[in-house]
This record gives structure tokens, sequence and C-alpha cells, in this order.
């Protein structure tokens, strides 16, 4: 059960992720499912694995983005539900709780342009290990020179 | 027109998709066309952007940031593309989708607003093919979708019917070789495959016919040429057979090269397993007058006209793949008119330029539709 006082933790066991820029990819190591988040939904990723409590996430986006307490607080408990269940996410309660929030406060946020929201989305490719396997792989290939008319240099293989 | 032309391989590595890809390029910048290359580094320590004959290939780390799971290397290789694409404001993307690297694709599709066209380089089973697939998003997104043969588009409007209003054939075609066809030689009779050893090409099944062959054909050689991951088990299967002082292992052809060897060649074998998106090495053949004996699989009976320019027969099928090879080299005036036949029909059909000026064509319908939208 989510609550504003809940905490989670990235399952690090099973998956790999990175945010860059408000873009965040999550490979699920076990079945080779990639998925990606961006702008608001990077910022609740970031947040989130980190160990932040919800309340401090939502703080956190209504402060960076334009939305309401209420919608982030509704996108954010929808987000984390979707990560949990694809065992992205484990809850983490009775860890040692992150630092104080380091996330701009409203105070900051006043100062600062806030962000245009967007729900965020988790967007899900569930077929990349199908796909990693379907072209017959390519040999190691041995130094071959292409001797097509005009070909600088090289080496390459055959057809 | 700037074009950029997305394909997972091409110079200098070497296989059907990349030789088409570097011609067709070549042959686009000779008409005017700015063209970028977006592609991978294969197998080889190259420059992440090198320029040759006026076109800039840019290579990205697409397979390695995928295989091995690396989302920082996902991240940082999806942020080059999105530049590139933002730089270079290509007024086509071309994307010849054939692996799970169109996901980069997907994910900079937004970078600029080019028009998308899509070529499909591997067989699609439909599992692949539904909404929510990557390469189901990359096909539903394009403007205009095309296959190599008419097999491969009528599979893939039966998975995506969407689709076929905006898709077509351009089957793959290349410039006839300089060299001419020599008379086919019929002794010793020469059977040639060329390609990728693996599995799926079924070179283990031409062994097992030459094995056959062989013994009435005792002068008969077969030649391999290639290489790949089951070229030792192949030349087990050679020595086992008792066939290993006639078979010949070539290892990999330079593309000009080819001509050549297909020269020497009596028959040019394809027994292919997998669903072939074409048959390159088919159409080589039939530049050069060989007849062929090929798998009915995939786009090879496009390739390959049973009875006129070759024989078709039933896949993973030794004793079938060996009574055509002999029906052939008892028939060495078939074998050579079915040679003739396949190079006048390969001229037609398979012409470099009628490929080159089908896409050019395609490209600028899509651009110029494109401007009279904007005028609306």
């Amino acid at each position: 059960m989510l609550t504003l006082d809940s905490r989670l933790r990235s399952n690090d066991g099973e998956c790999a992720a990175k945010v860059i820029d408000g873009e965040a990819v999550i490979i699920n190591l076990q079945n080779g499912t990639y998925y990606s988040l961006d702008k608001a939904g990077a910022t609740i990723w970031e947040q989130v694995a980190d160990g932040r409590r919800l309340a401090d996430v939502i703080e956190t986006l209504t402060a960076r983005y334009e939305v309401k307490a209420d919608r982030a607080q509704r996108d954010l408990e929808r987000l984390v539900g979707e990560l949990l269940t694809e065992r992205l996410l484990f809850m983490a309660n009775g860890d040692t709780p992150a630092p104080a929030v380091v996330a701009a406060t409203s105070a900051d946020a006043a100062e600062e342009k806030r962000l245009p929201y967007e729900e965020p989305v988790l967007t899900t490719y569930r077929d990349m290990a199908d796909l990693l396997a379907l072209d017959p792989p390519m040999p190691r290939l041995e130094d071959v020179v292409w001797s097509e008319p005009g070909a600088s240099s090289s080496n390459g293989g055959a057809a | 027109m700037r074009l950029l032309y997305w394909t997972s391989a091409y110079w200098p590595s070497i296989g059907g998709m990349e030789v088409i890809s570097t011609k067709l390029v070549t042959a686009l910048r000779a008409r005017g066309y700015e063209v970028c290359v977006a592609t991978s580094h294969g197998q080889y320590d190259l420059p992440d952007v090198e320029e040759r004959d006026g076109v800039a290939i840019h290579r990205f780390p697409f397979l390695q940031a995928l295989e091995n799971n690396d989302p920082l290397l996902v991240l940082q290789t999806q942020r080059r593309l999105a530049a590139l694409k933002r730089d270079f404001k290509p007024d086509v993307v071309h994307v010849n989708l054939s692996d799970a690297i169109v996901l980069f694709h997907l994910r900079t599709a937004t970078a600029y607003p080019s028009k998308i066209v899509i070529t499909l380089h591997v067989p699609v089973p439909e599992r692949i093919c539904g909404p929510e697939t990557v390469f189901g998003k990359a096909l539903r997104g394009a403007d205009w979708v095309t296959t190599v043969c008419q097999n491969q588009l009528e599979l893939l409007r039966r998975h995506i019917p969407e689709i076929a209003p905006r898709s077509s054939v351009i089957l793959n075609g290349a410039d006839v070789p300089e060299l001419h066809p020599k008379p086919v030689p019929t002794e010793p009779p020469r059977l040639l495959c060329v390609g990728r050893m693996v599995a799926e090409k079924g070179f283990d099944v031409a062994i097992a016919a030459f094995a056959s062959i062989s013994r009435d054909w005792p002068t008969a050689r077969l030649v391999l040429a290639g290489d790949g991951p089951v070229r030792a088990a192949l030349e087990q299967q050679a020595h086992d057979l008792g066939v290993a002082g006639r078979v010949d292992f070539l290892g990999w052809i330079a593309p000009g090269a080819m001509a050549a060897i297909m020269n020497d060649a009596t028959i040019v074998i394809m027994p292919s397993r997998w669903q072939e998106p074409f048959g390159l090495v088919a159409m080589e053949a039939a530049q050069m007058a060989r007849p062929v004996v090929a798998t009915r699989v995939g786009g090879l009976p496009e390739v390959v006209v049973h009875g006129e320019t070759g024989v078709l027969v039933e896949g993973d099928n030794s004793a079938a793949l060996a009574g055509a090879v002999t029906s052939l080299l008892e028939n060495p005036r078939l074998a050579a008119q079915m040679g003739r036949a396949a190079r006048e029909r390969a001229l037609e059909v398979f012409s470099g330029e009628r490929c080159v000026a089908m896409y050019d064509q395609l490209y600028q319908q899509l651009t110029t539709e494109s401007v009279y939208a904007n005028a609306r």
C-alpha cells in the first residue's frame, strides 16, 4: 500500500537504469525488456529510485513543473504502481532514509520558471530479446579488400 | 535533397544489405543527393565519423549498447543520433529495417520532422509486428514501407493491413559486372555456394547432397565461399562424408571478385533454410548467366524462375537438392540455356539503375507531397 511516506528503491539486482538530461532508460536484465521515461517521468524515476519519500517527490514535481499537487500525486502513484508491477522498484520503507529533500523547494521554484507538465508515460519495448535474435549473426570477418570501382580503401568480407 | 540513410551495416562490412546499400548510396550521390549514412561499427575498429566518396558515414555503437544492456550507452548513442538528425536536417530518413537497432530510430523520431521510408530486409513473424512492438511501431510510423520482394510485402500486409496503401516492392538491383560471363564450365563441374556460414544458409544440406552427387560425378567440386560460426562443423561434415578433398572452402570473397568466382561455377546452389528476404547471391549468379538451384523459401522464387532460370527444391532435403543438381549436370545445354535466360531477366528486372530510380522517385514523391501539404 503506497502512502505519502512510502519510500522505494530501484531493483538493482534485476534492472539497469540511467538518467541523462531528463531522459531515463531502464532495462530489465531478466527478460531484456526496455523502458523509457521522459521529462516528469524521468524526474520521478530519479527521485523514487533513490529512496525519496513520495511526499518529497510530489514537492519536487510541483516545484519543477506546472502541475498541482493532487494531479502530481495521482500520476506519481499510477507510475510507481506500474514500475512495481514491472519489478523495477521495490518497497524500501525499512531502509535508511534518503537524505532530506535536495530538490528545488517551492521558494527556489518561485525564482525559476517552471516547465510545462506532461503526464508521465512508461514506454515499454518488450520484444527486444526477440529482435536481438532475429537476424543470423555476422561472423567476425577476415580482412578482405573491397575492389569496388571508386572504393577508396579498406577491409571487408563477402556476400 | 538531403537523405539520411540508415543501415545496420555498411562499407567496409560485407553482406547482402551492405553491398546493396553502398552501391545505392553511391548512385544517389551521383544523382545530386546529399547523403549521410548512419550505421554501426560492425566488427571493426572504425572511426565514429568518416567520409567516403563524398558521403559522411556516422557510426554508432547500436548493437554494443543493446547487447550489453548498457543504459548509459543507449542514452549517449540516442543523443548523438538525435543531434545528427537535428544538424543534418534530412528531407528523408530511409531506415533499412533488419534488427533491434531500429529502437534508436524510434527514440529519435521527433528530433527532426523528416519523411520516413522503411525497407524491410528480414522475414517478420506476426508476433513482432503488433502495435506495441518495436518493429510494429517503426513500420506503422513510416510514411512509406518497401520490401525487397513480393512475398515479404504480402506477409507484411497480412500482419499490418493498415500499411497496404503506403507500401510497395522495390526489388534489389545492382549494376551488371564488367566481367563478361564465360561459357558454363562442364569439366570438372563446379558447384558454388556463397554466403555467411550460419545454419540458416543450409550449406550442410549442400555438402550432404554433394556427397551423393560426387558418386556419379567423381571429378565434381563443391566450392563454398564465405565464413562463419558453422565453418568448422561443415569442414568436419565434408571429412566425415569422405569428400573433404573435393570441397573447397574459399573464405570471404570481396564483392568485386564475385563475378570471377561465379564465372568458374557450373551451377550456383542456394540451400537456405530461413525465409531469404531476397537472395542476393541468386541475383549475382543470374547476372553472370549461371543457373541456380535454390530452395523454395522467402523471396528466392522471385529471383529464380523455376524451370526457366534455375530449379527450385524443398528446403532441408539433400536428396531433392542432389536430384536437381544432377539433372542439370546431365543436361549441360539446358543448364547453359537457363543461365542465359537468367542473365536476360536479371538485366531487365534486377537492374541497378532501375532500383536507384525507384528509390529516387519514391523520395521525390514523398517530399513533394509534403510541399503540397504545407502549401495548403
